[in-house]
């Protein structure tokens, strides 16, 4: 079964001005994401992917069609809590999420929530804080915190509910490139060694192609669904929708159209380099 | 005389309580007109810090700002007209949007500057039209918007006010790729055709070997290099023991140079990755 299930969904925010009707920010979405996969979500600003990763959990609720979460349909108030359990959130700003005075007290209060004892409750902070580089900030005031500083401790405090599906929406945005990196491994390892389903809304083309499956948003819907070869591979496609594909890539493309046969595809620095060199040593 | 500096510029959060933190420790910039300088350096660093006491927001605990050679906090006139000269946006949009509407968002700088209602519609509509924000969502409370609509309009409200130095925090972070280009063509079209200065923070190398003529290392409250794009990345183990990296083209390069390859490091763009590797296939051919 899947872990999300988006049925025909569409959702549209209430206007403030009345008898005015907004245009849905997700219109007729349909997506099945399965248990263990680590999915990348793209699309140009306010194609809606913060609206997905809310109706995911259960924050926002369908007009039209229905969201499951392992099976539990997320109108039914009763299934609430083992839902927002199943598929924790981090959100575009961490600021709106900090709630405690002292970091680790902020990470620990959503397992504190759950009813986990104290000692395993000290267990998981800890070890959400080491997995983000934040055990050494544990005693900070999280709101003197630098941007990135803050993300990571918001990103600790859902790692430290165990969740099975984590949702991250732009966690890197502020981070500085080890941190981005940094970020980068600790979701990978969430991912591969705990089998927790990843997915992951970024900005950043070379993010993205680190995901098994690329699924990508423009105004409200889904447009492409594959995996990051199969996206990036139509790159006249991904910039007509305000998106572009790597630099590896863009790279390779100038340089194909001046009849040098690297592959099309060449998603990472490494791909990049065994190519050029395989062609260079194949003279 | 140079345009703005710092002397010894100290910064303590929570000066004395028991959580102080000194997020500046003796800073010395110096920025001249017309430059394009960008401020990297890892999260916490204190580029946030820096960037609020150019224009007078924080107060230094130590040091001075001098604005063409005058103290900043020489007097509440001179900090007052330092408010309009330099202009800054902030790294979070939300701290900066808080009136009722888009429209009412951007107006508000060139409100506060006394300007006649319609030089103050056509600065907001002109500065809405550079950053990409239709017509139709100018109406809109500006807590509607999604992550990136809300990052343009915060730009917007400070382009419209035409300062002098632009100082923009992380202006691309959480735009999408084309919203990105965009906005750091915008900010280039700006400083070319009036002349400003321009002040960037950035956690994109790439972007940042593309655009400026000064980069500004911090790493720990202290500046940590100040120099030219290449005298920056030239340091490419360095940068990276300090939270920092090299552009990922330049990345490439290192690679290919250490399997023997007779290319430059000092490549940080597409565009001169391209001739440098259009240079190396035809040289193998030749030699065949
Ligand atoms: N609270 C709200 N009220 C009304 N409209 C909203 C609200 N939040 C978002 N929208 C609108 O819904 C659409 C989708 O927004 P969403 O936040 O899902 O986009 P996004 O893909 O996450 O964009 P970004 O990349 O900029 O974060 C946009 O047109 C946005 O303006
Ligand atoms: N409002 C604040 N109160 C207390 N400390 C702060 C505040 N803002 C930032 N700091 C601290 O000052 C240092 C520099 O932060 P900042 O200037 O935001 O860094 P950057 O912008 O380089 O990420 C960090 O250690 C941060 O935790
Ligand atoms: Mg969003
Ligand atoms: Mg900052």
């Amino acid at each position: 079964m899947a872990i999300i299930k988006f049925e025909n969904v569409t959702f549209r925010y209430e206007s403030d001005e009345e008898g005015v009707a907004l245009a849905p920010a997700v219109k007729d979405f349909s997506l099945s994401i399965e248990k263990g996969e680590f999915v990348a979500i793209l699309g140009h600003n306010g194609s809606g992917k913060s609206t997905l990763a809310k109706l995911a959990n259960g924050l926002l609720l369908p007009e039209k069609g229905r969201v499951l979460v392992d099976g539990m349909d997320t109108v039914n108030e009763e299934d609430d809590i083992k839902i927002k359990q199943t598929v924790g959130v981090v959100f575009q700003n961490p600021d709106n999420q900090i709630v405690a005075t002292i970091v680790e007290e902020d990470v620990a209060f959503g397992p504190e929530n759950l009813g986990i004892e104290p000692t395993e409750i000290r267990r998981r902070v800890d070890s959400a804080l080491k997995t983000v580089g934040m055990y050494e900030y544990r005693k900070h005031g999280p709101h003197k915190l630098s941007g990135g500083q803050k993300q990571r401790v918001a990103i600790a405090g859902i790692i430290a509910m165990e969740p099975r599906c984590i949702i991250l929406d732009e966690p890197t945005a502020m981070l500085d490139p080890i941190g981005r990196r940094d970020v980068m491994n600790a979701i990978k390892r969430l991912n591969r060694d705990l089998g927790i389903t990843v997915v992951f809304i970024t900005h950043y083309m070379e993010e993205a192609v680190e995901a098994d499956r690329i699924v990508v948003m423009d105004d409200s819907r889904l447009l492409m669904d594959g995996t990051p070869k199969e996206v990036f591979a139509d790159a006249t496609k991904i910039r007509s929708i305000g998106l572009d594909v790597p630099q590896t890539c863009q790279l390779s493309e100038l340089l194909r159209a001046d009849g040098i046969k690297l592959k099309n595809d060449l998603l990472s620095i490494d791909e990049l380099v065994e190519n050029i060199d395989a062609l260079l040593k194949g003279k | 005389m140079s345009h703005l500096k710092t002397e010894n510029l100290t910064y303590i959060y929570g000066a004395g309580t028991p959580f102080k933190i000194t997020a500046l420790d003796n800073v010395n910039i110096n920025i001249e007109k017309g430059d394009f300088v960008a401020i990297i350096g890892h999260t916490g660093s204190g580029k946030s810090t820096l960037v609020q006491h150019l224009n007078g927001l924080l107060k230094p605990t130590d040091g001075k700002i001098f604005l063409d050679g005058e103290d900043i906090h020489q007097s509440k006139s001179k900090l007052f007209d330092t408010r309009f000269r330099v202009g800054l946006c902030f790294q979070y949009p939300e701290y900066q949007l808080f009136e009722s509407t888009v429209y009412k968002d951007i107006a508000f700088g060139p409100a506060n500057m006394g300007l006649s209602t319609a030089e103050i519609d056509e600065r907001v509509r002109k500065a809405a039209k550079y950053v990409g924000i239709p017509d139709e969502m100018l109406s809109k409370s500006p807590f509607d918007l999604s992550g990136g609509e809300k990052r343009r309009v915060a730009i917007a409200g400070v382009i419209s006010m035409e300062p002098e130095i632009l100082i923009l925090d992380e202006p691309t972070s959480g735009l999408d790729p084309m919203g990105r280009e965009q906005i750091l063509d915008l900010i280039k079209n700006y400083r070319e055709k009036t002349g400003s200065t321009v002040i960037i923070v950035s956690h994109s190398m790439d972007d940042v070997a593309r655009f400026a003529t000064k980069v500004i290392v911090m790493n720990d409250s202290k500046v940590d290099l100040m120099g030219t794009v290449d005298g920056i990345f030239e340091n490419s183990t360095h940068l990276q023991e300090i939270g920092l990296s090299v552009p990922q083209i330049t990345e490439v390069f290192i690679r290919l140079r250490k399997k023997g390859y007779p290319v430059s490091e000092k490549i940080y763009t597409v565009e001169q990755g391209y001739r440098e590797l259009k240079r190396l296939f035809e040289g193998s051919v030749n030699n065949d």
